[in-house]
């Protein structure tokens, strides 16, 4: 029971606090009087996977030549500029996915020495309107002591604004929604005289808003030093063409100050990355001092000896070259050290590898091995198909491919076949179901979304023949030739029908 | 995947929202949810804004580690950008709050478009095995057994399981026929206070897999067990003119249009007739071509084309099926009783019902009059049927039969 | 072109071609219009009151026992499928019935809670969302008072979440047993599969806490169940199927009611053809129960027509009423009055005969014999039908006992086909065959089921009769005794006692059914219906427009009688629209007005060569006075056109461009043409 309650948290993110929240759980449930290492263990799990979720900046990040040092540095200048000196700057932070441009924002934020401004976070996929981007900001401003005076009247102008502002069609309308944003935006910066520095994550999505009125208007308070307190906007996106998504006014606008963020490229420091998050944290409690210290010298041990092992290399190779994405190889890594009990302290390489199996972004073939058999037949039948390059099938052309293949290898088609030889042996029962189970397979594969639907809902609506909506499969032939071989209890007819399509 | 959701029912803290998007079919649902279940409300319309304004309320402290669990997580697909809020919300509101959600779909079908939100960790709940389904089966049996009929009981779930196990892997539905089909298995066993042997065990078993094919056959089919589709989806009730409308956009949506005056003129020549292409000769020169129409589906017509080879599919059915007024009206002219035939108010009143009942779909937008399409939906083997009822042979006015 | 009058002849209430008579109210008969009035309502008003006494008594059974589903339908904790009924009737009517039957119970035992959802409930466009939303307002509005509306429905977000419901149920039915929740979908097809998947899981989830249970109305086979749902969304719901009466058993049930009935005397009676126009509307083109009392409507009507239906009370007419003898010599020409003057005199009593003969007519002895033959009349139609109940029953205790004599011994309907046709003679030696062939317990059976309904029928008499010598020739002391080689060879006697039943019954059904005894002026209250009623019951317009349009004469010569009926009108005396439609026929798909015009003009100057002559010599004023004229007629004629949707609009920008919406087949073409043209168009 505790294996599979271990493994089955089901498909979901796991962002920081909690994954520590399932091992600790997990440590509660099974063991109330810690073994020698629980404790100890569970320090190195809740920062290890404090850091591989979390975007507090990472222990001496700075210190390696990396180009994300320069970057942190750079934008550090650039908002202590602003903080300080009151100035009005803009930064446009790029950078591909997962290579650190929120850490490095971050850890500028911090870096920014301690006297008071407020930063504003807002993400373009959230925040897809001016009005929502505006009121979080109102938000934002007043939950940290801003004294917002006239929100009441701000929250009228948004609204109407807003209104404006998602119908994009009517021209009089837009030409207000600019004033007005731009009266918003300047009632809200007035809110407070403290620096404002504004993040806006997914800068090309607020490019895309109505007439970029938002961006406008931040970026002309920021340009024409509008504000006495000083105001940043640091936008980070990771398109390369950010900058040429904006208008023309609002590129005007634009200081054309853009720091670039990249994930390691060359492989030695991708292994001193990978080396360093895997490193035990420093410590200060001296509850258990001497479990640490043990603890410790044996937990870098086994990362040493994990840096030697070749399936650990062969992990780490397969993560730099498919994407070298720290957040991928922090995902690959988080499962294993969640895992870890004080019972097995130490995990192996091959959980590594297991890990990085399971976190291959397309992998659908583990819900084959649970299928019922003639969805497999059906699903083999669905290749035999597209091999003969039609893509698009609908049930009848499944089912007719079905009993040819039927006819072809059992000679005596019996239903009845079924319970009688699997009774004996599963493993080479032969038979031919009736149209009605493979009807019901078929439904189950559509459920999966296995199979996906091609006809227009309306179709359905309207009551098309489910035997007759086009499908197509959203199954890749090795994927399937992997399941085949998984699958024990297939018939060996069944099995050698799921090779023969090459 | 219920077992999983049972035990984070258990382990998570009391206030989790577990948010079923079956129930909770919108967007303002799932918020709806999830903000009751933390206690805590936000001011707005907008659902996303909404949910980040009620949680970031909660923002204080962040001892607390809160859970959200989403069950059927494909859905969310439909829900906007729920989904990419619900991912990057500790982000945002700064506080703990992990996200979990169960699918039994790949979290492929649901990734936002260029990486708007980060991959979750994916993991995958193992199949279960056999034995454990076997266990399980056994864990809840049915109250009423007593002591002694525990081993046919076992003997039951042995030769559900293995005669089953092929066809269905979902626990709870092999749970539900283990009972349902527990009386019939026990029912030879007369006296319910004696414990019998192995051999009566086998005996039960055996003249229960004689008598349970119908139970093993429905399993994972979409049936009852004693339903036959052919038989039940047979328009009954339909009036004779329905019936023989139904025919007619059989043969209209599986002809082509070009061969409708050779397959059904009424001069029935059986010359034009014996030249349609057998299916099979065509069959080895177009291999590789589209498939036969009949596994195709069924295509578009006309209404007007509908109304004519309905018209002249009266001449052909034989006559103790036709009413005697329109055996009337065929005996004097045939082209006025077609004509008068069409027009007729119950035709298209039937024509009405028959797509209202979904007997045949209307494949053009509901508001257009003139120039109706539909499309037959109904399959061979009921058209067949019908025909036969009419005393005609489909296959002779089909073009190509295969 | 005789179906083209017919069809023609729709436009007005009766074809001269017809009956002799012109059925008119100038006739001289102070009171017998109303007299006809006043019988035709009561007699429709009685036919319809019988008619739906059996068919609620029908849908009654099927109600009941939906009802006893929904209510034995397991608890929460017993089954998670949801409990679905599923009620499958030909016709939505009757499930209307059924459903309302179903509040009717549900009044009594408050165990239910009701709400019936068409589609109209799920939106125009329907979807999940406004159908839940009149899923919980409904039942909050039906159910919870005005306060608890209030207090469950705080926003707009609430209505649309059935989570309030949930609560709602929650809080107000705390005791132990609380009522089940009913869902009622009427027209299931109609709502689009997806979104009933949608709501079946959705009130799966909801199983859990509330017991729900679900009545889907489907108006075509059970199969449309798994024609449109997939497997996942069927093994969530636990369906039991109650049906509705087939088609075939309301048409039997209701006609064999109103008609061959003897607890119930109709008014009037069926004739052969009445019967088959009854059983072709019904079978063939429209098989509600709606329909079939309109089309006996249509037949009353039609029957009350007839002048003779003046007679039909008879009680009512005197003979200073009618004065005019038309009337009676109308009657007197009656096709029964004179195949009965035809049969020998000694059939038939000389008093009658010779006032017949005489043609004394309005005599006050011919309007006594016709009420005394009206009692003649009403009495044999008793016996027939007594004779015929036996049959039936004869015929369905055959059914019951031999296995394949469906094959031989045709249904209910088929015998009462031949009965109005006459033709049972076959049948009735056919059944009776199967009686002498049967065993001691058999006829015994049979018989006592005649004796034990106590009335004073004759046929129950004579099961009586043959009963009583059936007890004491084979019985001792209630014992139906058998001889020892019972099995292997019948006993002699017993198998001469069936032969004489046998005699006996078929005496009994020749006299009463086989051999049809002949009243005169029997038309009168026997509903005889020529054979364009089913234009009316069934009109087919369209076809009856492009006649008339082509052929003005036809309609025309029907209310005019200087119009004659067969030679083409002249293009100067036809109307103007049928001018136009018919260069509207020669026209291509899309055509101009202005050439429509012209085409127009040059039919009618055609028409008209002298007036052209003459216009020649005109001057220019009255040229354009007369195109002006022509003009206003011609604009006239192509609205009436318009509205009678031949033609639409072609091209958006020109207004002058009509495009044809209706294509004529000319003469010789058949509809494989039709079919042809179709196929090119495509």
């Amino acid at each position: 029971m505790t294996s599979k309650r271990q493994r089955s948290s089901p498909p979901g993110r796991l962002h920081n606090k909690k994954s520590r929240v399932a091992v600790a759980v997990s440590d509660d449930t099974d063991d109330a009087e810690d073994a020698d290492y629980s404790a100890p263990l569970r320090h190195l799990q809740r920062s290890l996977l404090a850091t591989f979720y979390g975007w507090h900046a990472q222990p001496g990040d700075g210190d390696d030549g990396s180009e994300t040092a320069g970057t942190i540095s750079d934008l550090t200048g650039v908002l202590r500029g602003s903080v300080e000196h009151g100035e009005g700057n803009s930064v446009l932070v790029v950078g591909g996915r997962g290579t650190g441009k929120t850490l490095a924002v971050r850890s500028a934020l911090a870096a920014v020495p301690t006297r008071r401004f407020i930063p504003i976070h807002l993400h373009g996929s959230v925040h897809t309107t001016d009005k929502m981007a505006l009121r979080e900001m109102a938000r934002q401003i007043r939950a940290q002591g801003g004294t917002v005076t006239s929100l009441d009247a701000l929250q009228l102008q948004v609204d109407e604004n807003g209104e404006g502002g998602e119908s994009t069609e009517h021209p009089e309308h837009t030409i207000d929604i600019g004033q007005s944003t731009l009266t918003a935006l300047l009632t809200l910066l007035a809110a407070s005289a403290l620096p404002i520095v504004v993040v806006l994550d997914e800068f090309d999505l607020f490019a895309a808003h109505a007439r970029q009125a938002l961006l406008y208007c931040l970026l002309d308070c920021a340009q024409g030093g509008r504000r006495r307190g000083g105001l940043a906007v640091v936008g980070t996106t990771c398109r390369f063409d950010a900058v040429d998504m904006l208008e023309k006014r609002v590129k005007s606008r634009f200081s054309q100050r853009i720091l670039h963020v990249s994930s390691p490229r060359t492989w030695t420091a991708w292994c001193t990355l990978a080396r360093k998050s895997l490193s035990y944290p420093h410590v200060e409690d001296v509850a258990h001092a001497k479990q640490l210290d043990k603890f410790k010298t044996q937990w870098d041990a086994h990362v040493e000896r994990l840096f030697d092992d070749t399936q650990f290399e062969l992990v780490l190779k397969m993560l730099f070259d498919m994407l070298a994405d720290i957040p991928a190889l922090y995902r690959v890594f988080a499962i294993p050290i969640a895992n870890a009990t004080p019972e097995k302290a130490f995990p192996p390489a091959k959980e590594f590898l297991g890990a990085y199996a399971s976190q291959r972004p397309t992998d659908t073939f583990y819900l084959l091995d649970t299928l019922p058999l003639p969805a497999i037949a059906l699903v083999i039948a669905a290749k035999q198909i597209s091999a003969r390059d039609m893509h698009t099938f609908t049930f009848e052309l499944v089912n007719k491919e079905y009993d040819d293949w039927a006819r072809r290898t059992i000679y005596a088609p019996t239903a009845a076949s079924v319970d009688m030889n699997a009774m004996t042996n599963p493993r080479i029962a032969i038979s031919v179901w009736p149209r009605h189970i493979l009807m019901g397979a078929f439904d189950t594969l559509v459920l999966l979304n296995l199979f996906i639907p091609v006809s227009s809902a309306s179709a359905l609506a309207s009551g098309e023949m489910r035997e007759y909506a086009t499908h197509r499969c959203a199954l890749e032939n090795g994927e399937i030739r992997q399941a085949v071989e998984k699958r024990r209890d297939l018939p060996t007819s069944l099995y050698k029908w799921g090779h023969s399509w090459n | 995947m219920d077992f999983t959701l049972d035990f984070l029912k258990q382990a998570l803290p009391r206030n989790t929202p577990f948010v079923d998007s079956n129930e909770a079919y919108n967007a303002r649902l799932v918020v709806e949810r999830v903000l009751s279940a933390f206690g805590v409300d936000g001011d707005s319309t907008n659902p996303i804004e909404r949910l980040i304004d009620g949680l970031s309320t909660l923002n204080g402290g962040d001892s607390s580690k809160r859970f959200i669990v989403i069950s059927d997580a494909h859905r969310l697909k439909s829900y906007g950008n729920l989904l990419i809020a619900l991912q990057r919300l500790p982000e945002i509101i700064n506080s703990p709050l992990t996200l979990i959600l169960t699918s039994n779909q790949p979290y492929t079908t649901l990734r936002p478009t260029n990486g708007l939100s980060p991959d979750p960790i994916v993991v995958n709940i193992p199949s279960v095995t056999h034995k454990d389904i076997l266990d399980y089966l056994i864990l809840n049996r049915p109250v009423h057994i007593g002591e002694n009929l525990h081993n046919s009981y076992l003997a039951l779930c042995n030769f559900i399981m293995s005669s089953t196990l092929a066809l269905n892997t979902q626990p709870k539905e092999l749970l539900k026929i283990t009972h349902k089909s527990w009386p019939t298995f026990i029912h030879p066993w007369k006296e319910l206070s004696a414990r019998p042997s192995m051999r009566d065990n086998d005996h039960l078993t055996l003249t229960f897999s004689k008598i349970s094919k119908g139970v093993i056959q429905s399993i994972n089919s979409s049936l009852p067990d004693h339903m036959d589709l052919l038989q039940a989806s047979l328009p009954t009730d339909l009036t004779r003119c329905a019936q023989l409308l139904l025919i007619a956009s059989y043969l209209a949506s599986y002809n082509p249009p070009k061969k409708d005056i050779q397959m059904l003129s009424i001069s029935s020549d059986k010359r034009a007739k014996r030249y349609r292409p057998r299916r099979r000769d065509i069959g080895l020169s177009k291999q590789n071509k589209k498939p036969a129409q009949n596994l195709l589906g069924p295509k578009n017509f006309s209404f007007d084309r509908w109304l004519h080879i309905y018209g002249s599919l009266l001449h052909f059915v034989s006559e103790s099926t036709l009413t005697t007024y329109s055996l009337n009206n065929l005996k004097n002219d045939s082209r006025v009783f077609t004509d008068n035939e069409l027009g007729q108010v119950d035709v298209l009143q039937n024509i009405a019902h028959l797509s209202r009942i979904k007997m045949v779909q209307r494949t053009c937008p509901s508001d257009r009059l003139d120039g109706m399409t539909f499309k037959c939906a109904i399959g061979y083997h009921v058209a067949s049927n019908l025909a036969k009822s009419f005393g005609v042979k489909l296959h002779e006015f089909l073009w190509d039969i295969s | 072109m005789e179906s083209d009058r017919s069809a023609v002849s729709v436009t007005r209430r009766r074809n001269s071609a017809q009956s002799t008579y012109l059925p008119s109210f100038e006739w001289d008969v102070n009171g017998g219009c109303d007299g006809r009035l006043a019988a035709f309502q009561q007699s429709r008003q009685s036919l319809h009151h019988r008619a739906r006494q059996v068919m609620d008594t029908l849908l009654e059974g099927v109600a009941d026992n939906a009802l006893s589903v929904l209510q034995k339908s397991p608890d929460v904790n017993e089954e998670d499928a949801i409990p679905t009924c599923v009620l499958v009737s030909h016709e939505p009517s009757s499930n209307i019935v059924i459903l309302r039957r179903l509040d009717q119970l549900n009044q009594n035992t408050h165990s239910l809670l009701t709400l019936e959802l068409g589609w109209q409930d799920f939106g125009s466009n329907p979807t999940l969302q406004s159908g839940v939303k009149s899923i919980v307002l409904g039942l909050l509005s039906k159910y919870a008072d005005d306060d608890a509306h209030k207090r469950y429905i705080k926003s707009a977000l609430n209505s649309t979440d059935f989570n309030t419901i949930h609560k709602w149920y929650k809080d107000s039915y705390i005791q132990d047993n609380p009522p089940k929740l009913v869902l009622t979908l009427r027209d299931f097809e109609a709502l689009p599969p997806p979104m009933v998947q949608d709501l079946v899981s959705l009130l799966t989830h909801y199983r859990k806490y509330i017991p729900i249970n679900l009545v889907l109305c489907i108006d075509s086979s059970p199969a449309a169940i798994y024609r449109l749902l997939p497997r996942y969304t069927i093994i969530k719901l636990a369906m039991t199927q109650v049906a509705a009466p087939s088609a075939n058993t309301t048409f039997e049930a209701i006609i064999g009611e109103l008609f061959f009935s003897t607890t119930y005397n109709s008014p009037i009676t069926l004739s052969s053809s009445a019967f088959d126009v009854l059983y072709d509307t019904f079978n063939h083109s429209h098989n509600s129960f709606e329909h079939l009392l309109h089309t006996l409507d249509m037949q009353l009507l039609d029957h009350f027509f007839q002048p003779y239906s003046i007679f039909f009370d008879t009680d009512a007419v005197s003979v200073e009423s009618i004065k005019d003898d038309r009337v009676w010599r109308y009657l007197l020409s009656l096709p029964s009055t004179i195949s009965y003057l035809k049969q020998g005199r000694e059939a038939v009593d000389r008093k009658l005969c010779n006032e017949l003969l005489a043609e004394k007519v309005n005599s006050e002895g011919l309007l006594k014999s016709l009420r005394r033959l009206r009692k003649v009349f009403k009495q044999s139609v008793d016996e027939e039908n007594d004779a015929f109940r036996a049959l039936q029953h004869l015929r369905s205790f055959i059914h019951s006992v031999v296995p394949d004599s469906k094959d031989f011994l045709p249904n209910a309907k088929a015998q009462m086909q031949a009965k109005t046709h006459g033709d049972l003679a076959k049948i009735v030696d056919k059944t009776l065959q199967s009686v002498s062939l049967m065993s001691k317990a058999q006829l015994y059976e049979w018989l006592s089921g005649y004796a034990d309904t106590k009335s004073s029928m004759k046929s129950d008499q004579l099961a009586t009769k043959q009963l009583m010598s059936f007890m004491d020739k084979f019985t001792a002391h209630g014992e139906i005794k058998l001889n020892t080689n019972e099995q292997s060879t019948r006993d002699p006697d017993f198998v001469e006692f069936t032969q004489t039943c046998a005699e006996e019954w078929t005496q009994h059904f020749i006299v009463n059914l086989v051999e049809e005894r002949l009243i005169p002026f029997e038309e009168i209250w026997r509903v005889g219906v020529s054979s364009d009623l089913q234009m009316l019951v069934n009109p087919s317009p369209r076809h009856a427009i492009l006649t008339a349009l082509r052929y003005p004469q036809k309609l025309l010569g029907q209310h005019y009688p200087e119009i004659s009926l067969d030679e083409a009108m002249s293009s100067d005396n036809a109307p103007d629209t049928c001018l136009a439609f018919k260069c509207y026929i020669e026209a291509a798909r899309v055509f101009n007005l202005s050439d429509w015009f012209s085409a127009f003009k040059s039919v009618l100057e055609s028409g008209s060569d002298q007036s052209k002559k003459s216009k020649k010599r005109k001057k220019a004023g009255d040229e354009d006075e007369e195109t002006i004229q022509l003009q206003a007629r011609f604009t006239q004629a192509v609205n009436e056109l318009d509205s009678m949707g031949f033609v639409k609009k072609a091209s958006a920008r020109n207004r002058n461009i009509v495009a044809r919406t209706v294509f004529m087949h000319v003469e010789g073409d058949d509809d494989e043409k039709g079919v042809g043209m179709e196929t090119i168009a495509e």
